[in-house]
């Protein structure tokens, strides 16, 4: 596997394009180009550009919060990653509409996958195949969608993150050859013969204080209460907190979790509403018991789930990190020992900060997930 | 906040909780609930199949060391071959007679009793236009116009026989004192030995090489089909038909497949490519895939079911029905049945070593025997069916099975499966001879999920249900009920039906049957 990564921070888009691209020759196309673009660059623009640029190469990403590259963390830049992998070949996918998708439609798009890649349903295996996805990060059908695509594609590893746009909450997109689309899902499946594996990474633990909701819209992901009160109350109260003293720093400093299967799950608030009702990434609903989440020092906690042995490490890592991470790791200036710790992952890492992240049917928020391909684990 | 404020919410919160834990205890999960539980079983299932595809690999990388020691013995054999290869010597004149002292292996080579003073084009049984050849060669020699090696190289050198041997015959030049061309030496050899040798292990080393790629070469037979497809839907599109062909050229020769890569090289060779061009390096491909079925495991017109095709042997069978008619519909019939079918077999996997290395992890002694796996079964009612018969096995294994410290005297566990068939079906058979099911337990459990369960021994069935499983504990080996849905979703899938008995401590017999489909029909 050769990779070759670049960034611009131009906000022309063409210009962008030629500088991020500058290193990657004209010569033998690449395998796949992964692609992350902040909202200083039209992101229609930089799709039309790019296929320009790679005629007839497969194309994944989307819009972001943030990028990442080389261990390198930014915003409003686009970073571009070619990859020539004869051991992995790729396919990319589409799903036009996340509200209309269904069983069938998602199964169709999963065979239609499968196909273009010389196998068949029966020949998925969890060993070699694996699914990236990259999602519309407000039409708030994230959960719908990665659920019925985990299913359709016989539930092999899948991880993947939502598309942002800079926490301006008005218009994300995702990438797939050429198209820059809008309440989509690119769904980016490969079949390697060199080992690869799934990452999923989160530094909170739950703490005793139990929070029950008790009034909520599902659909909207919106609390209006919780332990029966105003649900901005409540949660200040069980961080002794009055609730003027709730800012976002601290909702992103204190999401709420539970636990299941032995596994912890996060549950962030994305907005407090002037009803005092908060909005969360993921879906919530009521009777749900949640535990304030107690918080780990956020670099050493990511060093020690990235290369928990050391080991090799990998050629590439795809990263999805949570909005919410990118924004503590700004205002602590973490900026160094986390680019160190994703430097240590891999040879070459990319990805990008997202409105939540999709793990094996799952749509969560948080946590980085993402997937390293090649090293060992 | 006041204290009646703080009751009323502390009121709320325990009405919403109540109100969760009576949707809990009824069996209606959220749907949050329900992604968990998904995203679980999938996990599950995830590593079910990690471990069948373990104990693949295992087994290939078992076949691929089997394969190398053959490699290795027939390198051998070429060796001895060589060795105590026998030659002849005799001396020809220009008119290519055998002079006198030749060596007495000569009339063995040839199978003759008298060489001296016959022609050698006749020893070798040529047809008369290489026998010209052959003369005119050698006249060549005799003039000594050209380079020794030039002219000696002009010699054909391979003689297949009448009675199916290779001779090889060299020749080099025997000068006179004055230096000219007096007679020529020929050494004669029986190298049929060594070209089958030499053929079976380059067969042998290029399947080595297939096996130790199988995923890419799998690849390459789908790209190639899907290609050969494309380029006979575009008859006008001339290019694209040969981009088709040099490619498949190049893979096909880069996995040592020869007779392909000749197809296509002497289809390349035609001024336009036509169908039956196509179609010959399609029968090259198909031809190495069937006779080596066996090892690879690939069926060339399963790999994408774009089409079907018959082979030229299938057709002529199909001729004989037709003109024949009376039979005709059910003679057809049963042409294409055994045309389409393939051995149970190929679906059932390394069943046994699979059985063995589960049951040597679960602690668990038991004897697999496996009957009738050779059985012809039509794929498509069948193939899912058949792949899931593991679950079977996992689940007699877990469940079924006592450890051997509680078998209470009955000795080693002894597992049964059977793929029969009779006149309108197929039928499997498996049964193990543990604890049995414990039908109350299955009844209980169907009851907890809001399952109605039928009386008697028909609540067996709720075992094929997600979800409904005896088991105590469940284990990364089953114990979630998934496996044998699964079983029943592929049984319902091909219109076939379950049937479950148990007997308390004695074991449990699964039949499943499976109607045939008439593809008549």
């Amino acid at each position: 596997m050769r990779v070759v990564q670049g960034k611009s921070a131009a906000t022309g888009a063409s210009e962008a394009v030629a500088e991020a691209t500058r290193a990657m020759g004209d010569g033998n196309a690449p395998s796949l180009l992964l692609v992350f673009a902040s909202t200083k660059q039209d992101p229609r623009e930089v799709a039309a550009a790019l296929a320009t640029r790679f005629p007839g190469v497969p194309t994944a990403g989307c819009t972001t919060a943030g990028e990442i590259v080389d261990g390198e963390l930014s915003t409003g830049a686009l970073v571009v990653s070619a990859i020539w992998s004869p051991e992995v070949r790729w396919a990319v996918g589409v799903v036009p509409s996340m509200t209309a998708v269904d069983a069938a439609s998602a199964r169709k798009t999963a065979d239609e996958l499968f196909a273009r890649l010389g196998i068949t349903r029966d020949q998925a295996d969890p060993n070699k195949h694996f699914c990236i996805t990259f999602m519309d990060g407000l039409c708030m059908k994230e959960e719908h969608v990665v659920a019925l695509m985990a299913d359709a594609l016989e539930g092999l590893p899948l991880v993947g993150g939502s598309a942002g746009d800079d926490l301006a909450f008005q218009s994300t997109r995702v990438f797939a050859n050429g198209e820059a689309l809008t309440n989509a899902a690119v769904l980016l499946l490969a079949v390697s013969e060199i080992p690869f594996h799934v990452v999923k990474h989160q530094h909170y633990k739950p703490t005793e204080r139990d929070l029950v909701i008790t009034r909520a819209d599902v659909e909207k992901r919106r609390v209006y209460e919780i332990d029966g009160r105003t649900a901005l109350h409540a949660y200040a109260a069980a961080l002794g907190l009055s609730s003027g003293e709730v800012t976002d720093d601290v909702t992103f400093m204190n999401p709420l979790t539970f636990a299941y299967g032995g596994e912890l799950y996060v549950r962030s608030i994305q907005k407090i509403e002037d009803d005092g009702s908060l909005v969360f990434y993921c879906g919530i609903e009521e009777g749900m018991v949640l535990a304030v989440g107690g918080h780990e020092p956020m670099a050493e906690a990511l060093a020690r789930d990235l290369s928990p042995d050391g080991g090799e490490p990998a050629e590439l890592f795809v990263a999805f990190n949570c909005i919410l991470r990118a924004l503590e790791i700004r205002k602590r200036g973490l900026h160094g020992p986390i680019g160190d710790a994703l430097r240590k992952k891999a040879k070459h890492v990319i990805g990008f900060d997202t409105y939540g992240e999709q793990l094996d049917g799952l749509h969560i928020n948080q946590t980085l997930v993402g997937i390293a391909l090649g090293g060992s684990r | 906040m006041s204290e009646r404020e703080r009751a009323e919410a502390a009121e709320r919160t325990v009405d919403v909780l109540k109100k969760k834990v009576v949707a809990l205890y009824n069996g209606d999960t959220s749907a949050i609930h329900e992604k968990l539980q998904a995203a679980r079983a999938r996990d599950a299932e995830n590593r079910k199949k990690r471990e069948i595809l373990e104990v693949r690999t295992a087994e290939l990388a078992k076949y691929s060391a089997v394969l190398e020691a053959e490699v290795a013995r027939r390198t051998d054999a070429i060796k001895a071959i060589l060795d105590h290869v026998t030659f002849g010597f005799l001396r020809i004149d220009r008119n290519a007679v055998v002079e006198p002292e030749s060596t007495r292996s000569c009339a063995k080579l040839f199978a003759t009793g008298e060489v001296e003073g016959r022609s050698l084009p006749d020893l070798l049984q040529l047809a008369p236009r290489d026998k010209d050849h052959l003369l005119l060669a050698i006249d060549q020699v005799f003039e000594d116009l050209l380079p020794e090696d030039v002219s000696l190289g002009q010699l054909e050198q391979r003689f297949p026989t009448k009675d199916g041997r290779v001779l090889r015959a060299e020749g080099s030049v025997i000068r006179g004192k004055s230096g000219a061309v007096d007679s020529m030496l020929v050494t004669i050899s029986d190298i049929t030995a060594l070209e089958t040798a030499t053929r079976e292990s380059h067969a042998h080393r290029t399947l080595v090489g297939i096996l130790k790629q199988k995923p890419s070469f799998e690849a390459f037979v789908s790209e190639a089909r899907f290609g050969l497809d494309s380029a006979r839907d575009a008859p006008d599109d001339e290019a694209l038909r040969r981009r088709v062909v040099h490619t498949i050229k190049g893979n096909a020769a880069s996995y040592g497949l020869v007779d392909a890569a000749d197809a296509c090289h002497a289809v390349e060779e035609e001024p336009t490519l036509s169908v039956a061009s196509l179609a010959r390096i399609e029968d090259a491909l198909r031809t190495f895939l069937e006779s080596n079925e066996s090892v690879l495991e690939i069926d060339y017109d399963a790999m994408a079911d774009r089409a079907f095709e018959v082979t030229p042997a299938q057709i002529s069978d199909l001729r004989a029905i037709v003109s024949g008619l009376r039979d005709a519909p059910a003679s057809l019939r049963s042409w294409t049945t055994r045309v389409l079918s393939r051995p149970a077999s190929r679906y059932l996997g390394p069943i046994r070593t699979f059985t063995e290395r589960l049951a040597e992890r679960l602690g668990k002694e038991v004897t697999l025997t496996v009957t009738g796996d050779e059985t012809l079964v039509d794929p498509a009612t069948m193939r899912s069916v058949l792949l899931g018969v593991p679950h079977l096995v996992r689940n007699a294994l877990d469940h079924g099975i006592e450890p051997p410290q509680l078998r209470m005297g009955k000795g080693k566990g002894a597992l049964a499966l059977s793929i029969a068939e009779t006149g309108d079906a197929y039928e499997i058979r498996f049964s193990d001879d543990g604890r049995g099911i414990d039908v109350d337990r299955v009844r209980a459990k169907a009851h907890e999920r809001g399952i109605s369960a039928p009386e008697g021994n028909e609540a067996l069935g709720l075992v094929f249900v997600d979800g409904i499983s005896t088991a105590e504990v469940t284990t990364t080996i089953s114990g979630r009920g998934i496996g044998l849905g699964a079983v029943k979703g592929a049984v319902e899938g091909a219109r076939g039906t379950v049937n479950v008995s148990t007997v308390a401590g004695r074991g449990t017999t699964i039949v499943i049957t499976v109607p045939k489909v008439d593809p008549g029909a």
